[in-house]
């Protein structure tokens, strides 16, 4: 036996297997050595103390800077243990988490354009609609308790009695610029809102009115000036209508990543009898 | 005349962030809106079954109709001005994501839990099984501020969206939801006035409010301006307004002012019941027992009355002052919903509260008797209750809801909430600036519901002939103080005021309109009274008890209907305190009485078929509280 060993020692093929085993070895022992290593260096401190500015607005103190650190390892180890046991694959968390941050890549994956204004013209064409403006009334009104109260007070105007001076005190304003019907139906009821409007299409400008009641009592109005429903003007929304255009980009591109996204996948399902 | 405008003060601290004033004051509008709306993003609104976002709750407060999570319709009647989405900063949009996943579910035991719950029962409990997490303990697993962050920031994305300037005012805003150690309510809802940093700051990074105010400083300092508004001091155990700070220690100067820069408003009036004041605080004020909530927040246990009223607040107050410790509450007044499926609900006649499937129908809320079947599930549903508590140790201890008042009837906390409450402010016009502007200067009030409004003005140089001027708003701007204001007291004179309401249309018409004093005698004593100062059909008030004869408005219960002959569409006095004595600090507030109507318990009876629940209110009279006016020596 013992001449078989020293046979074997003699051997060079041998020495050259076990120099083999040493070194992978050592190898190995170094290896797992740096895998338990966690380095601080100064770009993680500073990313800590920044988190923590982040969410304080102070910075940190020499005593929070410590307790951050530690934090920081305790995270870390036991992130790689729980890598380690294999927990990340199907912890709800992270999935979540990880479908968030493709889907944020989704939608952000270009610098988004300035629209051009023949895209601006063409996107305005087809969403005019969406943009018209209501007809709107700007008016001043006296208010009164009653009818008659409110009789009077018109006779008086239009005998040109200054209008200020007439009716009882109306808690919110004498006078309205440009007020739509739904804003007006809001402060005076819809009753009211639709009465106005109605007669401010059929009389005389700067006519004022026979008395009109209102939740609150009776009013004399004068019309100052009525703007019927209008088309938007393409110069007057272009600001606006090119965050909307970008805004519906954004939406669009997403949408199409997405799109793009699920036919790279072959979505099979499979009949409920031949589930497992 | 000097009068202190505590406005100028202000302007001056937050120069930068507020509106320009390119209106004089008497255009001011009166805007409505809400401050508190919890979306599904907050964790325990998901629980209940919210599946509306920041998105859709402030498409509803433009007017467009959503889904309740039981299937029915929510659509305001009138659209609002302005509103804020408040969600839970704490494990803001954890629930979803713990919610949004296909079969691996099974990670946290009380994920698992949360996902199984069906009924309102078991939603009730899964809701418990959260308590620990936002109490003492932080779960690590359960938090993720990346999740929070990217919800924060889909907030701040949704309000941006939605706020169209002169027509919806959309601001972005959160709760911090923090408290004592058990369930001593301090929630406070945070508003920025424009811009917002890109995290909340949250119970979880400290649970006291003057590290939250700390931080708000900072945030303005960085050119972010912002205000909290606590609400539900009633269940609050007495720690919303206490005589000492957080940690207990003696109030001073400093934490005055870190107050009072940063806490302008308090929501007087929410679902979960009126913070005014409680008919043991207010012996003599007969209309002190209104819509009172008296348990702690999510608990069966009593909220202590000192220390949780507003206007006790309000005494006290004057009596820090009066030690030199400056009065920490000085605040204006505004109401919210705090609804928690993204719809506040303000009519008593088209009412769901506010958690979604635990308190969605009349019988879970207590208005309506469950049949013998329903009664059998009561009795199974309060055994598995106590068995459950008894059983685990994460269910936290609630205490145990008294023993039916009537057979037959679920009692519940929300069998004591309340269809409330509107916020209002006086702008200039409809943007972020003005409103919160005026939030800032306490030109603001608070509805229990219907949009009353109500003007209020306090100085020594107002007169009766104001009254029936027809330009009395610009003068008594002019002349005096509006709501929120100071009057630099002189001691030679009573100061004045003016006070004017005006009736929601599509509410009951107005019953009275009154004073509430509150004033620090000589020796340091506070007292309080409340003073008819109008009321309906042009009656005036008794000279000596100072109250209004009753007006004979009444319901009638059979179909809800009231007396049309009696109550006013407007109601307005000049009033001189008859009261007023030199050197004497004082405040002064608003509050009118709309005719009595039906409360909710009594339209989801009658929408039933049956009787009302004897042991609740069958009707309400709705009401307006406008800020103070203080007077200082």
């Amino acid at each position: 036996m013992s001449s078989f060993l020293h046979t074997l020692l003699r051997d060079r093929l041998v020495w050259f297997v076990l120099a083999g085993l040493a070194l992978f070895m050592t190898d190995w022992l170094v290896a797992r050595h740096n895998d338990r290593a966690i380095i601080i260096d100064l770009p993680l401190v500073e990313k800590l103390a920044a988190q923590w500015q982040g969410q304080t607005k102070s910075p940190p103190s020499a005593r929070q800077l410590d307790a951050l650190i530690e934090g920081y390892i305790r995270e870390e180890i036991l992130v790689r243990e729980a890598t380690r046991l294999g927990l990340a694959g199907d912890d709800v968390i992270i999935r979540r988490r990880l479908a968030q941050k493709v889907e944020f890549f989704l939608s952000d994956n270009a610098v988004l354009p300035t629209p051009d204004a023949p895209t601006l013209k063409r996107y305005f064409e087809t969403h005019k609609a969406h943009y018209q403006s209501p007809a709107t009334l700007s008016f001043r009104h006296i208010f009164t308790a009653d009818e008659s109260d409110g009789r009077s007070a018109r006779d008086a105007v239009r005998g040109g009695a200054p209008w200020r001076a007439q009716g009882a005190p109306f808690m919110l304003q004498r006078e309205y610029g440009d007020v739509a019907q739904s804003n007006l139906a809001k402060l005076f009821g819809g009753d009211f809102a639709e009465a106005l409007f109605g007669a401010a299409q059929d009389e005389n400008k700067d006519e004022w009115l026979k008395p009109l009641r209102s939740a609150y009592g009776w009013h004399v109005v004068q019309v100052v000036n009525y703007t019927p429903k209008r088309a938007a003007v393409f110069g007057e929304i272009a600001p606006r209508l090119a965050q909307d255009w970008q805004n519906n980009e954004v939406e669009k591109r997403t949408r199409a990543a997405w799109v793009d996204l699920r036919a790279q996948y072959n979505i099979r399902l499979l009949p409920i009898a031949d589930a497992p | 005349m000097r009068y202190i405008f505590l406005v100028a003060l202000l302007v001056s601290i937050t120069t930068g962030t507020m509106g320009t004033a390119h209106a004089a004051p008497q255009d001011r509008t009166a805007l409505f809106g809400e401050t508190h709306v919890h979306t599904q993003l907050s964790f325990d609104a998901f629980i209940f079954g919210s599946r509306n976002g920041p998105d859709e709750a402030y498409r509803y407060a433009k007017g467009a109709t959503l889904k309740h999570p039981l299937g029915f319709d929510m659509t305001l009647p009138t659209p609002l001005d302005f509103q804020a989405v408040t969600d839970h900063a704490v494990y803001l949009g954890m629930l979803p994501a713990m919610f949004d996943t296909k079969s691996a579910v099974a990670n946290h035991p009380i994920a698992q839990g949360l996902r199984d719950a069906k009924t309102a029962g078991e939603r009730r409990r899964a809701f418990a099984t959260m308590f620990p997490l936002i109490g003492q303990q932080v779960e690590d697993d359960l938090l993720d501020m990346d999740i929070v962050r990217s919800a924060w920031a889909d907030t701040i994305a949704s309000a941006n969206r939605h706020n169209e300037p002169g027509v919806f005012t959309a601001f972005v805003g959160y709760e911090y939801t923090s408290g004592q150690n058990l369930f001593e309510n301090l929630h406070r809802n945070v508003i920025f006035a424009d811009r917002a940093p890109d995290e909340p700051y949250s119970r979880l990074i400290s649970k006291n409010p003057e590290n939250l105010w700390k931080w708000m400083d900072n945030l303005r300092e960085q050119g972010m301006d912002s205000l909290a508004i606590p609400h539900n001091s009633n269940g609050s155990d007495g720690f919303m307004f206490a005589n000492t700070t957080f940690d207990g220690a003696p109030i001073d100067e400093a934490y005055t002012a870190l107050r009072m820069r940063n806490e302008p408003l308090v929501e007087i009036s929410q679902v979960k019941g009126t913070s005014e004041t409680h008919p043991l605080l207010s012996p003599n004020d007969e209309f002190a027992n209104f819509e009172i909530m008296p348990y702690q927040i999510a608990t069966w246990f009593p909220s202590r009355l000192d220390g949780s009223y507003v206007r006790q607040a309000y005494q006290r107050g004057l009596e820090l002052q009066a030690q030199g410790r400056g009065n920490p509450y000085k605040f204006g007044l505004i109401s919210a919903s705090d609804t928690h499926v993204g719809a506040g609900a303000f009519s008593e006649d088209n009412y769901w509260s506010k958690i979604g499937i635990v308190d969605g129908t009349s019988q879970l809320r207590g208005a309506v008797p469950f049949n013998w079947v329903g009664r059998l599930g009561i009795q199974i549903f309060r055994l598995n209750n106590l068995w459950s508590q008894w059983r685990t140790q994460v269910v936290a201890r609630t205490g145990n809801p008294p023993a039916n008042p009537t057979l037959g009837f679920l009692h519940l906390q929300w069998s004591t909430w309340s269809a409330s409450g509107l916020a209002g402010v006086w702008a200039e016009d409809n943007t972020r600036a003005d409103i919160f502007a005026a939030m800032r200067r306490k030109e603001t009030f608070g509805t229990s519901g219907p949009r009353l409004r109500v003007r209020f003005f306090g100085g020594y140089d107002l007169d009766e002939a104001m009254l029936g001027d027809t330009d009395m708003v610009a003068r008594a701007y002019a002349r005096g103080v509006a709501m929120g204001g100071d009057i630099l007291g002189k001691d030679d004179k009573a100061p004045r005021f003016l006070a004017w309401v005006m009736r929601d249309p599509a509410s009951a018409p107005l019953q009275r309109l009154q004073i509430v004093k509150g004033w620090i005698d000589a020796g340091g004593k506070t007292h309080e009274r409340v003073y008819d100062i109008a009321c309906a059909g042009g009656a005036k008030p008794d000279a000596k008890t100072m109250r209004c004869p009753d007006n004979g408005a009444g319901v009638d219960l059979s179909d809800c209907s009231i007396s049309a002959d009696s109550g006013a569409d407007e109601l307005k006095a000049f009033w001189r305190d008859p009261d007023a004595k030199p050197a004497q600090n004082a405040f002064y507030y608003i509050r009118a009485l709309e005719n009595p109507t039906c409360r909710w318990s009594t339209w989801d009876a009658l929408r039933a078929g049956t009787h009302p629940n004897p042991s609740l209110a069958p009707t309400i009279q709705e009401r307006v509280w406008s800020s103070p006016i203080w007077i200082e020596h």
